[in-house]
Formats: structure tokens, C-alpha cells, sequence
């Protein structure tokens, strides 16, 4: 057996971890099983996740949430148009020593900690939301010539509000790509609207009863680490991101009308980080197409760069990406067009 | 069922589908260049129809050949397991177990779902059995129907053919000497050969030239043998008249003598224009009985009879000749009534009584002959002459042509129409202003009038200048254009 693989009996307890994560959020936050779901995919992938939603659906409210749960230091930043970026990196000020001395010391912004909110990112202004690209990339800060490593594990969970788009800058390309996921909070169902009224009554989410700490934290890291990524599924990853380019032979209708750019090869490595943490959050030690299917939309809807006939027409990244996933079959067989392979418990055809 | 058990079964059921379909497109392809083939070579080079089997191992080789490019081309099996993980998906577990060892993570994982792989043969076999119906009316197809591939030529085969028809038409009657007939042969076939589309006018006029010759051929014959007709019937006639003339006592037995001598001559000549079996016959005769330069009544008898046999003999058959286009249909209608005219034989005897009687009773036998030649052209039945080429007569040639006197021909484009001048300036009758324009005055001498050339006069130390030009020169115009 290869040495990096894990066992039955490492996958089963790091399932049952993210099982009991899983639970106690869903506990804590009624009716949003599959974005719980998406967001412990991207924090074992390590990636940052954006959460876009109307105010009051419970995007703070996870963030919070998952920061308990995980045992991990937990900053929220209000982004707002006068924020700079000295109110996030931190700033250098200038401090009387116990000797009398002056010199500038270092006091850190909220950025280092290991769960950072960032609450309507997009109010920042550009110069402000580009100060969290290298520390989302690289996981560092660099002041005054000094590079500073940020706390690990670091996370930033970023909200925006998808109306009232006055006054808001729109995050550039650069730093949408170094968010793994976009995940639209939706609205809930009546049910569990019910259920909010009714055990919610301050809006406060209950205490968690159980924690994750950061040993098992670092287990299921490490675990992640020896999850299998077979040949054929990178080569479907590397079809799939390469359809959707609009001037890829294999892309789809909707690509080639639609898209104007279509995902970078970050993109590609964080569906095959999350297809990784997908397979093990459904207790596998190899990643399947299915898991790959399953993390494509989050993963790339927001690294694919419509037109403004998209817009006109209505047509949303998900979609693109949704066709995009209809239209690259897992494993090309290359077979002449007469020649069929059918499933057997299925109309999917091969040919 | 086991992860290598599913993929050997999905790739068996592949396998033999790919080969079958591709052995199959490939056969169609070697049949469709079977056939193909065959009709080239029945097209332009005949060969017997069991060497077109022997294509029929094309047909095979290329179906087994395509078998075995299809089984060479198959998923690999890799790519059938992850077929086989995405089936019944199984996360990965079936393809990494390809790929690496999972030890105890395969255990109890078993594919139950193996993709079914089906073949749309209809269209493939269709066409197979349509490739090979190509190929049996290729090769049943009658050879008749299939014309060998030529280069373009002139459809000269059918005047060729007539010409070699009226050539062999000639041989058989005796018209055309061997070598002459040898040399027209060889000709005709150089046409024949080198009857190309690039030069269509030399085939043409090399046709045009050998149809001559070959009408020149019948109609020298056609002359030769109306000469010698003549000859051999003046002969008789001459031989007639002198007997008949000798039995009534006519003549006298000098002008008998010099007669004879001149009889004797034109048998001679007779005997030379027509060499042959008779002709000895003639000459044995008149060895036995001419000697003595006068015929008697009975020699004259035996004449008449030799030379009535020789022109019975000397008949030819002219339709022959006009069947194969030879000589002209009218020209035969002409031979006949020249062969049984008896008006111009009651001519040609009544002149030879009044030469006997006349001139020639004092002429020697030469002279005589002459005479006789003269009144040839007179013993015609009428003045239209036999219709011969060469023979005379007033019907032949341009001048027989009618003079008609109808409508007049129209005069446009042939003559001037004329036309009443105005009167011009007195000093240039001829010629019409057409420009003045101011000039600088000039010392130059007076230009000449060139005819009807653009001429310019006046202006010579002027301060301005005419251009003037011929008053005709709008009839001249008109005439030259009504002829465009």
C-alpha cells in the first residue's frame, strides 16, 4: 500500500469529526445544510471563501459560528469606504521605550488572526481590497520592508451584499481568483423561517456543544494531504477548466457566446483542492468525478468572466459552469460516432 | 464482479464491436475501389474478368487491416476503469485502483453496472451492400457498354469507312492499278490513325483530298471508257457502212482500199486505248486478213460480229460506282442513254456516208481519221453534247446558267446616293467651314488641300483661323459605314 494513503480508520474518524462539525452547524444554523457543507470543503481545502447574499440571511452569523466550532481566533471587519489599508495589515506608531527611547513599533491590524470576517468587502476601496492580496495568497504581510507571516490556519471569509450597489467597488479579477468558493446565500424556506422564529428569538445561534480543536484541525490537514487525485479526474479538471474558455474547441455553446475569459489555472488547482476535501468529507480516500462535479460550481462561477450580453440576456456563471459540466464528458473514450456506450442504469451515452 | 474482471468484459465487448465496425467501413472502402478500379481497367485496357477477382483480396486485406487498426486504437484500460467509476460511481476507488495499490479500500467494492456498448450498423451495412452491388455491375456489365477510353478525335471513322468502300469498289472493277490502290490504302489509314481532335482541319482536308482522288480515279475511268466505247462503235459503224456501201456498189474500189486503210488504223488505235484478250483476238484477225489493205464484204461481216462482241464486253456497270458515291447520279442516267442512243449511231452513220462519199474518196487513210475525229462532235443527238465532262455542249459550264431579270438589287452600300450640294463659298466649292478660332497671326506658307484630309486654309497672317473640311465628306462617311 503507498505510504501516503490513509486508512479505513483514518478516513472513518476524520468523517466523523467533519460529521459532528457538520451537525453542530446545522444546528446552529437552521436550514443550510449544503452551504455548511461547501464551507467545511474550503476550510479543509484552506481556501478563502466569499459568501454573497442580501443582509439578514446569515452570512455573519456562520462566520461567527464556524469560529467557535473551530477554536480559532475570530476577527470581523467592517469594510467600509474610508477603510484603509494600515486598518487591516496593521501600522507602525511610534512608542516611548522604559529607556526613554523612541522607535516605531509594529501594533498588527485584525488581519492576523485565523478567522477573518470581512464584512461587505466590496464598500472597501480598491487600494484597501488590494491589501489583502498577498495576505490571502501568501499568507503574509509585508510593511515597511518587513514580512510578517500571518497565524495558521488563516481563513478569510468575506460577505457581500449583491444589491444596493451604490457606492460599492466591485472586487477586481486578481482577488476574486484567490477565493477557492462563491457561495450565493439564498433565502430560506418558510419551514425554516419557522424555526428561526420560534428557537431564535434574539437571532442569537445557540452555543455549540461540541468543538473542534486544533489538533484534530491539523489531523484532517494532514489527512487532506494523502487524499488520491487519480490521473483521469485531474484530466477531467484540466477539460473542464480549459472549456471554459471561449476559444476552446471543447467549450460549450453558452462559453463561446458568453464568456470573455474564462478560468486560470488557480482555478483548476483550488477544484482539485476542493474535489480532494469533498471526496474526504464523503469518507474516500480517492477524489471520483462525481466530487469534482460537486465543488465545480463555487469553485469556478466566480473565475469566469462574462460579457455584457450575459447580462442583457441574463445569464449567470453558474449556469455557464453548469453547462460547462453537461457538455465535457468525464472520460473521452474517443470512439468513432457510431459506436455508443450506454449506461447501463442511465441514458448517458458515450460516443 | 472485480474491478479487472469488469474492465476485461467492457473491453471484450469493445473490442470485437470496434473491429467488426471498422472492418466493415474498411471493406466498404476497398470495395468501392474494387469496383472502381474494375471499370478503369475495362475502360481503357480490357483484361479477361477473372483477373478483376483478385481484387476481391483487396476487399479482405482492407477489412482485416481496418479489424486490426481498430484494435490497436481501443480506450485504453485506464480510461475503461474510470468508465467504470463513473458507472456505477464508486469515487475514484475503481480508477486509483488502476493506477495504485488501495489495498483493503477494494475489498468489497464491486461494479455491478458495466456500460452496454452497442454499434448503429444500419448505415455502415447499407452501404456495404450497396459498395458491393457497385461491385457486380461493375463487373457484370457488358464490355459493349463500355467503350474504351480514347483520346478525343474527330468522328472521321464513318467517311473513312465510305472511302474505303468506294476504294474496294474501284479494285473490284478493274479502275485502280495495285499500287495506286496499295498507296490510297496506306493513306486512308494514316486519316484514320491521325483523325485527332488538335488538328480536326487536317483530318478534314486529308479526307477532302483522298474522296478527290478517288471520284478522279472513277472519272477517268468513266472517260477512258466512253473513249473507248466510242472508238469500238465508230469502228462498227464504219465497218457497217462500208459493207453496206460495198454491197450496193457506192464506192468505188480505191476509195474501198483507202477506206480499209483507215479502218484497219482505227481498229489499231481501238487496240491500243484497250489492250486485252479482244484486243489479241483483233489483232490475230487482221494479221490474217488486213494484209492486203481491203476488206471484203464477208471480213467485214466478221468484223462487225468481232467488235459487236467486244462492246458487249466492254459494258460496265455504272451503278456500282454511283452506289458508292463514286460518280454523280446524273452523270449514270447520261451513260445510259450514251450506251443506248441510236439517234447519235443513225448521226455517226450518215456523216460517215458523206465522208465517204465526199471528202474522204480522194484523202489518205491519216487524213481520212482526222475527218473522222471532226465529225465526232457533230453525230451528237442534239447540241447539248452526251453531258460529259470534256464532251462539249452548250449546257455545260457557267454559261448555262439563267439569266433572270427580277426585282432590281437594292443600291445601299453599292452606289452613291446623290446628293445636291448647297451652295458654298465661291472661292471653295469643296470644302465646308467648320471651325473658327482666333489664332496668332502666322507667316507660314499656304497648306496644300490634301483630298479628303483635314486641310486647313485661311488664317496665314489672319488673327484667326478656319478649319474647314471637304463638303462631301458626310457621303464619303456614310458610305463607308453602310458597308460595317
Amino acid at each position: 500500500m503507498q505510504a501516503g494513503l490513509p486508512t479505513m480508520q483514518e478516513v472513518q474518524s476524520a468523517v466523523e469529526l467533519i460529521r459532528r462539525l457538520l451537525q453542530e452547524l446545522d444546528r446552529m444554523l437552521l436550514g443550510r445544510a449544503e452551504l455548511h457543507r461547501l464551507v467545511v470543503v474550503a476550510l479543509l481545502s484552506r481556501g478563502h471563501v466569499l459568501l454573497e447574499g442580501v443582509p439578514g440571511v446569515g452570512k455573519t452569523t456562520l462566520i461567527k459560528a464556524l469560529g467557535q466550532l473551530l477554536h480559532l481566533d475570530f476577527k470581523r471587519v467592517q469594510f467600509t469606504p474610508d477603510l484603509m489599508p494600515s486598518d487591516i495589515l496593521g501600522s507602525h506608531i511610534l512608542q516611548e521605550g522604559p529607556d526613554g527611547r523612541r522607535e516605531l513599533v509594529f501594533r498588527p491590524g485584525p488581519i492576523f488572526t485565523n478567522l477573518l470576517l470581512a464584512d461587505e468587502i466590496n464598500r472597501a476601496s480598491p487600494k484597501t481590497q488590494s491589501a489583502l492580496l498577498e495576505a490571502m495568497q501568501e499568507r503574509q504581510v509585508t510593511l515597511l520592508g518587513t514580512t510578517r507571516p500571518l497565524p495558521e490556519p488563516f481563513f478569510v471569509l468575506a460577505s457581500q451584499n449583491p444589491i444596493e450597489l451604490e457606492g460599492t467597488y466591485p472586487l477586481p479579477e486578481a482577488q476574486l481568483d484567490r477565493f477557492l468558493f462563491k457561495l450565493l446565500v439564498a433565502q430560506v424556506d418558510e419551514e425554516v423561517l419557522e424555526g428561526i422564529i420560534s428557537t431564535r428569538r434574539r437571532g442569537e445561534p445557540p452555543s455549540p456543544t461540541w468543538t473542534l480543536s486544533r489538533e484534530d484541525l491539523a489531523k484532517l490537514y494532514h489527512l487532506m494531504e494523502r487524499i488520491y487525485l487519480p490521473r483521469m479526474v485531474s484530466r477531467y479538471i484540466a477539460r473542464l477548466v480549459s472549456a471554459t474558455h471561449p476559444h476552446n474547441d471543447q467549450a460549450p455553446p453558452l462559453v463561446k457566446e458568453y464568456v470573455s475569459y474564462g478560468s486560470s489555472p488557480r482555478g483548476a488547482i483550488a477544484l482539485a483542492e476542493a474535489a480532494r476535501a469533498h471526496a474526504l468529507v464523503c469518507g474516500r480516500p480517492t477524489v471520483g468525478f462525481e466530487d469534482v462535479r460537486a465543488v465545480a460550481v463555487p469553485a469556478l462561477q466566480h473565475r469566469v468572466l462574462l460579457t455584457y450580453k450575459a447580462r442583457l440576456d441574463r445569464i449567470t456563471p453558474a449556469q455557464v459552469v453548469q453547462q460547462v459540466l453537461e457538455h465535457v464528458r468525464p472520460v473521452p473514450l474517443d470512439l468513432p460516432e457510431d459506436l455508443e456506450v450506454q449506461s447501463s442504469g442511465s441514458n448517458r451515452r458515450e460516443g | 464482479m472485480t474491478v479487472h474482471e469488469a474492465v476485461v468484459k467492457l473491453k471484450a465487448s469493445l473490442q470485437w464491436r470496434c473491429a467488426l465496425r471498422s472492418g466493415v467501413w474498411w471493406a466498404v472502402v476497398g470495395l468501392l475501389v474494387w469496383g472502381s478500379v474494375i471499370l478503369v481497367l475495362r475502360l481503357v485496357w480490357p483484361v479477361s474478368w477473372w483477373l478483376h477477382l483478385v481484387g476481391g483480396l483487396l476487399v479482405v486485406g482492407a477489412a482485416v487491416a481496418g479489424a486490426i487498426w481498430a484494435l490497436r486504437n481501443l480506450p485504453q484500460e485506464a480510461q475503461l476503469s474510470a468508465l467504470l467509476d463513473a458507472e456505477n460511481q464508486c469515487g475514484g476507488i475503481l480508477m486509483s485502483s488502476w493506477e495504485t495499490c488501495l489495498d483493503s479500500w477494494t475489498q468489497g467494492v464491486e461494479v455491478r453496472r458495466i456500460p452496454q456498448v452497442s454499434w448503429k450498423k444500419r448505415k455502415a451495412l447499407a452501404l456495404l451492400a450497396v459498395s458491393a452491388v457497385y461491385v457486380a455491375v461493375a463487373l457484370l456489365v457488358p464490355q459493349r457498354y463500355l467503350r474504351p477510353v480514347q483520346a478525343e478525335s474527330v468522328a472521321a471513322e464513318r467517311e473513312v469507312e465510305k472511302l474505303e468502300q468506294q476504294l474496294e469498289k474501284l479494285r473490284e472493277l478493274g479502275l485502280v492499278e495495285s499500287p495506286r490502290y496499295e498507296e490510297l490504302q496506306a493513306e486512308l489509314q494514316q486519316v484514320r490513325k491521325n483523325a485527332s481532335a488538335q488538328e480536326p482541319g487536317n483530318t478534314q482536308e486529308a479526307i477532302d483530298h483522298l474522296e478527290q482522288a478517288l471520284k478522279q480515279l472513277a472519272l477517268d475511268a468513266l472517260q477512258k471508257r466512253a473513249e473507248e466505247r466510242e472508238l469500238l462503235e465508230q469502228a462498227r459503224e464504219f465497218a457497217g457502212v462500208l459493207r453496206e456501201m460495198m454491197q450496193s456498189g457506192q464506192i468505188k474500189p480505191n476509195q474501198a482500199e483507202r477506206v480499209s486503210q483507215a479502218l484497219e488504223q482505227l481498229l489499231q488505235e481501238a487496240m491500243n486505248a484497250k489492250p486485252g484478250d479482244k484486243a489479241e483476238a483483233l489483232k490475230k484477225w487482221l494479221e490474217e486478213h488486213g494484209n492486203d489493205g481491203l476488206f471484203t464484204e464477208k471480213e467485214l461481216d466478221d468484223l462487225t460480229d468481232l467488235l459487236e462482241q467486244w462492246l458487249k464486253e466492254q459494258g460496265l456497270n455504272w451503278e456500282d460506282l454511283a452506289e458508292v458515291g463514286l460518280i454523280d447520279p446524273e452523270w449514270l442516267k447520261r451513260l445510259k442513254r450514251l450506251e443506248i442512243d441510236p439517234e447519235r449511231l443513225k448521226n455517226l452513220r450518215i456523216e460517215l456516208v458523206r465522208l465517204i462519199e465526199g471528202e474522204g474518196s480522194d484523202l489518205d487513210p491519216e487524213e481520212f481519221l482526222l475527218l473522222l475525229a471532226r465529225c465526232r462532235g457533230r453525230c451528237g443527238s442534239s447540241n447539248e453534247g452526251d453531258g460529259l465532262p470534256g464532251r462539249g455542249g452548250v449546257t455545260r459550264g457557267r454559261a448555262d446558267a439563267e439569266l433572270t431579270f427580277g426585282k432590281p438589287s437594292s443600291p445601299e452600300g453599292v452606289q452613291f446616293r446623290p446628293e445636291v450640294l448647297k451652295p458654298g463659298a465661291l472661292h471653295n466649292l469643296d470644302t465646308l467651314l467648320v471651325q473658327v478660332r482666333k489664332v496668332k497671326p502666322g507667316t507660314e506658307q499656304r497648306q496644300e488641300s490634301q483630298g479628303g484630309a483635314l486641310t486647313e486654309s485661311g488664317g496665314v497672317g489672319e488673327g484667326h483661323q478656319r478649319q474647314i473640311l471637304p463638303r462631301h465628306r458626310p457621303a464619303v462617311r456614310r458610305y463607308f459605314e453602310s458597308g460595317r
